[in-house]
């Protein structure tokens, strides 16, 4: 249960830490609107690392997949295929179409 | 021999194809995007010189000086909502210098057609300042100034940000003083609208 449970949440992680290097002027905003200036430069610190770690998490969760596989004799669930399928995807686009991406968020969600 | 190499061949050709991939994508977004029809081809930023004579040059119309990041979401809407106010304004006379510079990690390309085209008005010129060389020079030019941003500093590099300088105003030694200097673009777009309204 952990396990399918660690499954489904890396590769989310994965996604969410690529997505947040986009999150550039909006969170300083609303750190300073919360007067926690401190959280925005920790944030401006630690973004470049965000798509290593963001790889890192991915390879985790292929990792974790693929090992459940082999040694829990666990029947690979569809649904954290699927994420992880979607997180991958994520990740990829934001690495190599970055533009195009921020472009999309710029325009259906901001 | 062969059978026995042939499984590792198949399990390394997926990660294999990534790398290549990646390469490929690499190459591709370091080639600078097409301005829109009616604008010059996207400009590199050495020195000031260039800029400072393009700002110069039309020195009887208001000139806005817009720093943006291309892969940053917040910038791209600010400069739609800059495209749509001149859209609106189609008979002011008025230059708009848009420096890209890299900012966020995923700047590791020069700006793509689709953020050019963000900014399709023939009275824009684009320019690509990979070295935050304008960056520097707003920063310099405002200290002591009354005017300065309330955001938009990353590493101490000034972007995201919006300045307008009246006719007139030359830039000599130093940008003269704008009459808005404000972050973010998008932010900062009802202001700018409004002083064209004056």
């Amino acid at each position: 249960m952990e396990t399918r449970f660690a499954e489904r949440v890396t590769p989310l992680a994965a996604a969410a830490t690529a997505l947040a290097v986009f999150a550039c002027c909006v969170p300083l905003g609303l750190a300073g609107a919360l007067g926690v200036l401190a959280l925005g430069s920790l944030f401006d610190t630690l973004q470049p690392w965000f798509l290593g770690v963001a790889t890192l998490l991915l390879a985790l969760s292929a990792f974790q997949c693929y090992r459940g596989r082999r040694t829990c004799q666990l029947r690979r669930s569809r649904f954290s295929l699927a994420v992880l399928g979607l997180s991958a995807t994520i990740v990829l686009l934001v690495l190599l179409f970055p533009q195009s991406v921020a472009g999309w968020i710029a325009d259906y969600i901001l | 021999m062969d059978r026995g190499l042939h499984p590792v061949r198949t399990r390394y050709l997926a990660p294999a194809g990534i790398v290549v991939l990646l390469f490929v994508a690499r190459a591709w977004l370091s080639t600078a995007g097409a301005t829109p029809e009616g604008q010059p081809a996207l400009a590199y930023v050495n020195n000031l010189e260039a800029l400072k004579a393009e700002f110069n040059r039309d020195v009887a119309k208001t000139r806005v000086i817009i720093s943006l990041s291309p892969s940053c979401p917040y910038c791209l809407k600010g400069a739609t909502a800059i495209a749509r106010i001149l859209a609106k304004h189609r008979e002011r006379p008025l230059v708009v210098l848009t420096v890209w510079q890299p900012i966020l990690p995923t700047d590791w390309g020069k700006p793509g057609t689709g953020a050019l085209h963000r900014l399709s008005d023939a009275r824009v010129r684009q320019f690509w300042d990979a070295e935050h060389i304008v960056a520097r020079a707003l920063e310099q030019s405002s200290q002591g100034r009354e005017l300065q941003p309330s955001c938009c500093f990353q590493n101490g590099i000034w972007w995201d940000l919006i300045a307008v300088y009246p006719p007139g105003a030359t830039w000599d030694a130093t940008l003269p003083e704008p009459v808005l200097l404000e972050g973010t673009v998008e932010d900062a777009a009802p202001a700018f609208e409004s002083l064209l309204g004056r």
